[in-house]
């Protein structure tokens, strides 16, 4: 039978070489061996549903490896991307916590190695173990931080094209760039990318297109390279417009 | 307006917007807590922290009143809403190492606790019983918060 994962699983957690400093798991040993013998280990394919918006909470999930997306639905079926989850988050904490239903939907983007804890469980751990509670405290607080974020993004912005520009240049915060020039590796589909800013595949599309001829964009592939970053902070609040009009509309008025 | 839709609120024009989360502690908490900082004092008007500035402390806000203020579409605050005793200030900033996302000035005659945030984590690395209740404080305001936000 052909083996689904193609992961490198990671069993034990006290000899675990994925654990960074932002991993929820970053525990020091006698805590880590507490948090061992609660968890269970399962690999996910991409697509798989790990919870969706509205079902009570079972507990929560370590994410080891891989990535997965968040979602929200409106009314008549329209995906939100909240975000995208990476490695050393655990999904579904606050509801696991305030006992709600999950405020999201999560699928797996990329094959993902997962430690579900469950949630009575995760809650005598949190009340016996300061160290995991302070763990989750950073965690609610950077999930509240990064919901902040978009929600103003999206709620403050006054185009699609500057949700847009927002969007790639929260990309670029974890990227490093010299000269003001920033490569990034596209992941998304421009569906998906539509999903985060609430709007259409189209438009992203057409936006995207207009970001290059006005020079502050270069794709190649699933290669997308930020010609400046400051000129692409300044085209905010600016109307998305190719070049070749804006050179137009300045022979017109001369 | 319902408190929650005051709380949260993205109008028609998307400009006002609050995403501030209420963490209130109670007399016990207060008293554990104002050990470890100390005593400021501010005077109606006075700031406490303003949009965009670094929290390296976690204010508790003991007696008086203050108001929480979002940035408006025209760049001056918008009251967003009134806190009094026992609320915790700056505690999401502090931990996520973000800045302020709010202004947050007193109302009245305010004394508040302000206590390190190396201080403050080092003490919640010992309490669990704290650790846990600000834990299930947070979630809880958290998935309010969310619950307003997506209606």
């Amino acid at each position: 039978m052909k083996s689904l994962s193609t992961l490198e699983v990671r069993h034990k957690c006290q000899n675990c070489d994925l654990r960074a400093d932002r991993f929820f798991c970053n525990f020091s040993d006698p805590v880590l061996q507490s948090f061992y013998s609660l968890k269970i280990t399962n690999v996910y394919p991409k697509g798989a549903t790990l919870f969706s918006e509205g079902e009570p909470s079972s507990g929560v999930y370590m994410l080891c490896q891989g990535r997965v997306k968040l979602s929200t639905y409106s009314k008549d079926g329209k995906a939100l991307i909240l975000r995208i989850a990476e490695a050393g988050e655990l999904l579904g904490l606050s509801a696991a916590i305030s006992d709600s239903p999950h405020e999201a939907t999560s699928e797996v983007l990329d094959q993902c190695q997962i430690n579900f804890v469950r949630r009575l469980d995760l809650l005598r751990f949190l009340q016996e173990k300061a160290e995991a509670g302070l763990s989750a405290l950073h965690q609610l607080s950077r999930n509240y931080h990064t919901a902040y974020t978009q929600v103003c993004s999206l709620g403050l912005s006054a185009t699609v094209g500057d949700k847009l520009i927002k969007l790639l240049l929260g990309w670029c915060e974890s990227s490093n760039g010299g000269n003001g020039k920033i490569d990034l590796k596209l992941t998304f589909s421009h569906e998906e990318i539509a999903e985060m800013i609430g709007t259409s595949r189209e438009t992203v599309t057409r936006l995207l297109k207009e970001l290059r001829e006005r020079d502050l964009i270069t794709m190649e592939g699933s290669n997308l390279c930020i010609c400046d970053h400051k000129r692409l902070e300044e085209a905010v609040g600016t109307r998305v417009r190719p070049r070749s009009q804006a050179v137009t509309s300045v022979t017109r008025s001369q | 307006m319902p408190l929650e839709e005051k709380e949260i609120r993205l109008t028609k024009s998307g400009r006002a917007f609050s995403g501030f989360l209420e963490l209130t502690l109670n007399a016990d908490q207060i008293l554990m807590l104002q050990k470890l900082g100390k005593k400021r004092l501010l005077r109606p008007g006075e700031r406490l922290l303003s949009v965009g500035s670094i929290v390296d402390r976690v204010y508790i806000l003991k007696a008086g009143a203050a108001e929480i203020l979002a940035p408006g579409s025209n760049g001056e605050g918008q009251m967003m809403k009134a806190v009094g005793p026992g609320e915790i200030l700056g505690l999401t900033e502090a931990l996520a190492g973000t800045t302020s996302n709010f202004s947050i000035s007193a109302t009245s005659e305010s004394v508040f606790t302000e206590i390190p945030r190396e201080e403050f984590i080092t003490f919640l690395r010992k309490d669990a019983d704290m650790c846990f209740d600000l834990v299930s404080m947070m979630a809880t305001a958290f998935v309010q918060c969310i619950h307003v936000v997506s209606g």
